[in-house]
């Protein structure tokens, strides 16, 4: 009996032990974060909607729409999988099952859109790269940003300050970090110079946005500040960073680069370029690394053009071409040529534009800006063309290419509102020599944002004119062979038809978004002379040049910053990028150190009917941080990166903390 | 759930070690064998029978060890269906106990 009844009982135990382990794996459960808001969120009531800002909450009768993609291969694309949309039906909390399975050896994509009970998008979020395998459990967070404005990332958002995503830059911030999204979504930052303790860092951090943590990573193997860093695809899970280049301290170029590989937290020495060089540039277009230019030990610009890829798991580093001007402290915006063929291969010819920048690299102010037609110069497989440019009129109305802009940023977005997208250049930012003589001049920062396009309704318009179409034969023509839309039928165009205006360079197109939160850029005033509104005649030539631009000006001016494109809405005819403005000051000293100014510019088609041109208007979206600032940080900066993740989101470094601006789409 | 399930293993552990540890080693018979139709005598006072009473308690005890007792098997066996239960309700179970969830709070 005695023994008998052991038995059942060991029995039993086991029994009980196996039951435990059984179901305790597989699980995933998201949390989602909420930016810091001022407490109200619980007190919320229908009728407030309208009396209050509950942006960052999740209130009764708002909707979260979970989506869900995945992949089995780590190289291949996303593939959309499911979606849950949830109604809200608390103040308080909430929980949901989204799914009943994932699937086991499978990678995964979550993205999150919050929308009130008017279907106004206000947060946005997700993870990438997870993993999924059903023998361990799941605890991923989520955080969610205000779309199209910025909110400091924290884990809790009743203790801001104390969970906040901290990087290893203390209060006086830095200048000329770097920082790059790994594969995973995970972000690398190093480098700079840290304010706090006068000195080039060698420090390096990766944050881990599933789990909103910093970690400190391995120290670079030497101090950096205005170094390149730049994701390359090795077809591993994370990828690998690029990196080197740059100033390691007062006197000292660095001539090295390096591969940072994440799995193993390495650094493993590239082939040398050859040159030590600083305020060189770097992109990342199809999984390769390019690297652009640099002022060397003498302060003069180099032309070199390197390309940094992965082979089979074999680095490489190669000459991809020459600028034809030397130049450092310039800016990329990836203008390649993608094509998808109808079993939905996507082939990518790298193509990028180089923008402004000086040919010499001396103290602010003592610089040579880059000017004249190699302004602009495009990139592609064996060809350095300059970019022809005008402005509306057919002229250079802001003199872009007399002043030049030395350390603008700049990005490529694709719009894609007609049936055939078209990319455009927006350039924010930098310094320039502001006056009309060589001798009398002042330094100011830019306060301009351009738009550059190609020139699409000259180019049309001109057709029926044929001695003035030079377009096709421009040299600076990148290829685009596909007569351009101008779309004069086109519901989307929001050109001004009023015959009064004349065509100035920045033409208040009237915004009819209704999503739209109100442009705070002013129309920077009649700078054209030309009227061609009201002659009868047959409109004077817009251009002979393959792109054109227009320039709106900006509220806040900001000498160093740096800009990468926002996740926006498909086919929506506003695109967003974000500008990380730092300092508006020309100096990079402690002294000169600002707040931290995240503004999103918004782009927009326009179409000057009387010069028959379309072009890409700029303003700057309205934020609920006033003044474009963290009140609540005591944070500050110079000049910090940029980067976007798969997901279309922006986050916005270079100070004490990370800031995140979430997209409108998934790009 | 998981607590729960902890504590009915904790129980089950104890129902286990206890009555295998609590067993006592078997002790010599003391006092007198007596054998049919011997004669014997009881010498002392007739009115100590209390404290023979208390004796013959105390043995009875000593006879019917905790473990045996009707408590204590009334006790393990529930358990043991208890845990038999979570364990079938558990082990049979085709998807995960908490899911794939999605949560927020906001406070």
């Amino acid at each position: 009996m005695k023994k008998m009844l052991f038995l059942s009982l060991v029995f039993s135990v086991l029994f009980a032990l196996v039951s435990c382990d059984s179901g305790s794996t597989g699980d995933f459960r998201i949390s989602l974060k909420l930016p810091t808001d001022n407490g109200n969120c619980q007190d919320f009531e229908y009728d407030d909607e309208m009396k209050g800002d509950y942006t960052y909450c999740i209130n009764k009768n708002d909707q979260v729409l979970l989506s869900i993609y995945s992949k089995s291969d780590v190289n291949e694309d996303y593939v959309y999988a499911d979606r849950k949309l949830i109604r809200v039906d608390s103040n308080k909390n909430g929980k949901e099952e989204f799914t009943r399975s994932l699937k086991k050896g499978t990678y995964y994509r979550f993205f999150v859109e919050v929308t009130n009970a008017n279907e106004k998008l206000k947060m946005t979020g997700g993870v990438d790269g997870i993993y999924y395998d059903d023998t361990k459990n799941y605890s991923v967070d989520i955080f969610l940003s205000a779309v199209g404005d910025f909110t400091r990332v924290v884990r809790d958002r009743t203790n801001p300050d104390g969970t906040a995503l901290e990087s290893y830059v203390e209060t006086d911030g830095a200048k000329g970090s770097a920082a790059v999204t790994l594969k995973n979504g995970d972000v690398f930052m190093a480098g700079g110079y840290l304010f706090d303790f006068e000195e080039v860092s060698n420090k390096a951090m990766v944050f881990d946005m599933a789990k909103l943590t910093s970690k400190e990573v391995r120290k670079l193997e030497k101090p950096l500040m205005d170094f390149v860093a730049a994701f390359v695809d090795d077809g591993t899970e994370k990828g690998k960073v690029v990196l080197g280049l740059g100033r390691e301290d007062k006197e000292t170029l660095n001539d090295q680069l390096w591969y940072y590989n994440p799995e193993k937290d390495s650094y493993n020495l590239l082939p040398s370029i050859g040159a030590a060089v600083e305020k060189a540039k770097a992109i990342t277009i199809d999984g390769a690394a390019y690297i652009v230019g640099g002022c060397d030990s003498n302060g003069n610009g180099t032309t070199g053009i390197y390309k940094v890829s992965f082979v089979n798991g074999v680095p490489s580093v190669e000459p991809f071409g020459n600028l034809k001007v030397g130049r450092c402290n310039h800016a990329l915006a990836d203008i390649s040529d993608v094509e998808i063929d109808e079993n939905g291969v996507k082939t990518v010819t790298p193509k990028f534009a180089v923008v402004g920048g000086s040919i010499d690299s001396k103290n602010e102010g003592a610089e040579t800006p880059v000017t004249g037609e190699n302004f602009i110069e495009i990139v592609s497989e064996g060809k350095v063309e300059p970019l022809s440019f005008s402005s509306r009129n057919g002229g250079d109305d802001s003199n872009l290419m007399k002043t030049g802009i030395i350390a603008p940023s700049a990005t490529a977005i694709t719009m894609d509102d007609r049936e055939e997208s078209e990319i455009v250049i927006a350039v924010a930012g930098g310094y320039l020599r502001d006056g009309d003589s060589e001798s009398d001049y002042k330094w100011v920062a830019n306060p301009s944002m351009v738009v550059f396009s190609k020139n699409s309704g000259a180019t049309k318009k001109n057709h029926k004119k044929d001695e003035t179409d030079t377009g096709d034969d421009d040299p600076a023509d990148t290829g685009d062979a596909e007569p351009a839309d101008t779309g004069d039928d086109e519901p989307a165009d929001t050109g001004d038809e009023d015959p009064a205006d004349t065509g100035d360079t920045a033409i208040d197109t009237g915004d009819t978004e209704p999503t739209d939160t109100g442009d705070t850029a002013t129309d920077t005033g009649d700078t054209e002379p030309t009227d061609t509104g009201d002659t009868g005649e047959t409109p004077a030539p817009v251009s002979n040049t393959a792109w054109v631009y227009d320039v709106n000006t900006s509220p806040k001016s900001c000498a160093r910053p740096s800009m990468a494109a926002l996740g926006s809405e498909e086919k929506s005819t506003f695109k967003y990028a974000v500008v990380n403005c730092g300092t508006s000051k020309l100096e990079r000293d402690k002294r000169s150190i600002s707040n931290q100014v995240i503004f999103v510019l918004q782009v927009k088609r326009v179409k000057d009917s009387d010069l028959g041109v379309e072009v890409f208007s700029s303003s700057v979206k309205d934020t609920l941080m006033e003044g474009n600032v963290d009140v609540e940080s005591d944070a500050r900066m110079a000049d910090g990166p940029v980067v976007s993740n798969g997901l279309g989101q922006v986050y916005a470094l270079g100070g004490k903390y990370v800031y995140l601006v979430g997209s409108y789409a998934i790009p | 759930m998981k607590v729960f399930t902890k504590l009915l293993v904790t129980l089950l552990v104890i129902c286990i070690v206890l009555p295998v540890y609590s067993q006592e080693e078997p002790q010599p018979q003391a006092g007198v064998n007596l054998k049919v139709g011997e004669n014997f005598y009881f010498e002392g006072n007739i009115n100590d029978s209390a404290n023979d009473d208390k004796e013959e308690s105390m043995a009875e005890i000593q006879k019917t060890p905790f473990y045996k007792s009707t408590w204590f098997i009334t006790t393990c066996a529930v358990i043991v269906i208890a845990g038999a239960a979570v364990g079938i309700y558990y082990g049979t179970r085709t998807d995960e106990p908490n899911g794939k969830t999605v949560e927020w709070d906001n406070k």
